[in-house]
């Protein structure tokens, strides 16, 4: 016995599960024989162009489970279902290029000159948003009364190019012992519901088949539902792709003006996901294949406020004046809880570094879910494919990513001023999917879950939720599509900075 | 309130009483799926598996056909087979290692002397053997219990655990 191993298990970690468990139960109708439907809304049915009233009596988003051909389809959630094929079935997955797994792939660390992380700051070009401004004295067709106000004139002005400091990434983990030759590839496979399952569907939100017998044979393709009562939803369904999402009916909700939250208006984090949690149970929508919902960004933390320079300062670099502006705290009136999705045991990541998975949108100013994406029907094939298994090449491949210049989460354009590369460390890689889209050559694409190691940045703005994806899949490079494009915060409209 | 009164609450609606089973069973499956992995986030994840697949699926267990505990066991078994499978560099189930050498530095060095004595003798086992005595030892379930979880007798469950223990007496200082 005194060999027995300790095995304590985290209180957070057996609180959560807890709770997640007795809200899968809450919102599951036990039955010996079978699983059932969560009926606990009533929703007006909407068909654009379709002349066709029905009023539904039923939830959304029913959840089921069906045969259909030779497996069974886990619907929103409950289960992923994969199927194993031969080796490389889905052909050349060349991405945007090859990997030279003969190791030259890249330099060592250091070798900045020939690189983008060359310079010490990247200069964008201006930025295409502008900022608009209230402006009495700037505008000389402004009306100057004898008593001396002035009729403000909107002025148009460029934001200051945003400029960003160069980064080299270091590797700082343990080593790395990938030797496993083959790694499988899930391609994701839409599902398209047949005939007797859309009735199912449409039967468990309304409560009456639908049928149109005027056009026979006709195949729904999509379904928007929409709750017209105070705070009510619009539910979109795809059901060719088996795609759902759940967004906030616009002509119900209120349209904000107010001004921005304060400290103690914003809920806590717990108090958030617990609002995301009921909402998913209330309507029947499993998490089982997903790990513990968090933030995806933290509230409170501080930005500056993005000005327009007056005169001959906005054409110059704005890095120094950006860095000696007034700071604010960041409180968005809405925050999105993501509930990572997990295959096969491991998380899933976009090629910026993101977590994949069910998101949901809670208003905090009125402590409600805005809206749920991610819900899909999930169905896979698995097919190997060769795997790096070169150490050296893994570890040059993570510091030299293909996505830059650097997303500096929820911090807009702050320099360092430094004029040298900044070093951001990485620590030891976990084993994950990074998503990826390829063309299908047919003006479509096909969804890829390809193992890769996730980097985590150790140091630098971003440690502790930045990190570097690399595919580790021979065939494969590191999707540049969409990474490293900072996206700007609202502009406030406030008074001129001069007069 | 037992193990059957509760599932037969909750299959008539009162859903909350799974917290009771919950709280009796959580530690037992998290150490039993912790000393198989060696990993804390992994056993996590299949700890939530595990009490997953057995909330979707008490509205069909019949405790007539056997016990709670031992079905729950059973899934966790089938949970950590499939992340055997898909993994190759998870431990196997039959080999049950020490996953607190030299993490804990609460253990003395003649605890850890032992515990590496101990592995030595359990890679010797017999997988069947090794299993059944990792589950009595470390475990703590009744033969009764590792028969049910097993598909063995109960009789031969207690011979293996014998065997071995004769053998760890004879081997261990």
């Amino acid at each position: 016995m005194r060999s027995k191993p300790d095995a304590e298990s985290r209180p957070e970690f057996e609180t959560d599960l807890r709770r997640r468990l007795l809200l899968e139960l809450s919102s599951v109708k036990i039955r010996k024989s079978q699983p059932i439907f969560s009926m606990t809304r009533t929703f007006r049915i909407v068909l654009g162009g379709l002349a066709v009233a029905a009023v539904a009596a039923a939830v959304i988003v029913p959840f089921f489970m069906h045969r259909q051909g030779s497996g069974t389809i886990a619907l929103l959630g409950t289960s992923t279902s994969v199927t194993q094929v031969g080796d490389d079935a889905f052909g050349p997955l060349n991405g945007l290029g090859t990997i030279d797994t003969g190791g030259n792939a890249g330099g060592s660390a250091k070798e900045t000159a020939t690189s983008p992380a060359s310079s010490a700051l990247a200069p964008v070009a201006a930025s295409p948003m502008m900022s608009v401004m209230a402006s009495g004295a700037e505008t000389s067709g402004s009306a100057v009364s004898g008593s001396g106000t002035a009729s403000p004139a909107i002025i148009v002005r460029p934001m200051p190019p945003l400029r960003f400091p160069a980064v080299t990434y270091v590797y700082k983990g343990d080593p790395i012992h990938q030797d496993q030759r083959k790694l499988n590839v899930l391609k994701s496979i839409p599902v398209a519901l047949s005939a007797d399952q859309i009735t199912s569907v449409l039967a468990g939100l309304g409560g009456n088949a639908m049928s149109i017998p005027s056009f026979d044979g006709a195949l729904v393709t999509n379904v928007t539902l929409s709750e017209n009562s105070h705070f009510g939803y619009t539910i979109n369904a795809d059901l060719t792709a088996g795609t759902f999402s759940i967004y906030e009916n616009y002509s119900e909700w209120p349209q904000d003006n107010g001004s921005p939250l304060t400290a103690t208006e914003v809920p806590a984090t717990d108090t958030i996901i617990g609002i995301a949690d009921a909402f998913l149970a209330d309507h029947g929508i499993s998490t089982s294949t997903y790990a513990i919902p968090e933030l995806t960004r933290q509230i409170g933390i501080v930005v500056p406020i993005v000005r327009p320079m007056a005169g001959a300062a906005a054409a110059t670099s704005g890095s120094s004046a950006i860095a000696s502006m007034p700071m604010i705290p960041y409180r968005p009136d809405s925050v999105e809880v993501l509930y990572p999705l997990t295959v096969n045991g491991m998380r899933v990541y976009s090629s910026s570094g993101a977590q994949i998975g069910l998101q949901v949108t809670v208003n905090l100013r009125y402590g409600k879910v805005s809206a749920v994406s991610g819900l899909a029907v999930t169905q896979y094939q698995s097919s190997a494919y060769d795997a790096i298994t070169d150490s050296s090449t893994i570890i040059s491949l993570a510091e030299h990513p293909s996505v830059y210049p650097i997303i500096y989460n929820g911090i807009m354009g702050v320099s360092s001023g430094a004029t040298g590369a900044t070093d951001i460390n990485l620590g030891t890689p976990a084993l994950a999917y990074e998503e990826v889209y390829q063309s299908d050559g047919k003006g479509g694409s096909s969804e890829f879950f390809v193992p890769a190691y996730v980097f985590p940045e150790t140091t630098g703005p971003n440690a502790g939720t930045g990190s570097v994806i690399v595919p580790l899949v021979a065939s494969f490079e590191q999707n540049s599509n969409g990474g490293g494009v900072m996206k700007p915060m609202p502009v406030p409209l406030e008074a001129p900075a001069v007069k | 309130m037992n193990d059957a009164e509760i599932i037969a609450a909750i299959q008539v609606g009162d859903t909350e009483q799974f917290g009771l089973l919950y709280d009796a069973y959580f530690q037992r499956i998290f150490a039993y799926i912790f000393y198989r992995t060696r990993n804390r986030a992994v056993a996590e994840d299949l700890v939530s598996t595990t009490f997953f697949k057995a909330v979707n699926g008490i509205g069909k267990f019949d405790s007539r056909k056997g016990t709670f505990s031992a079905w729950l066991y059973r899934i966790a078994r089938n949970t950590l087979y499939d992340h055997g499978r898909r993994k190759a560099n998870v431990v196997p189930i039959e080999y049950a290692e020490n996953v607190s050498s030299g993490d804990n530095p609460d253990k003395t060095v003649a605890d850890r002397r032992l515990v590496e004595e101990v592995r030595a003798i359990l890679a010797d086992l017999p997988s069947g053997q090794r299993e059944i005595v990792s589950m009595r030892a470390w475990d703590g379930l009744s033969y009764t219990e590792i028969a049910e979880i097993l598909g063995k007798s109960e009789g031969s469950c207690k011979m293996a655990f014998h065997r071995a223990s004769i053998k760890f007496r004879t081997l261990l200082p």
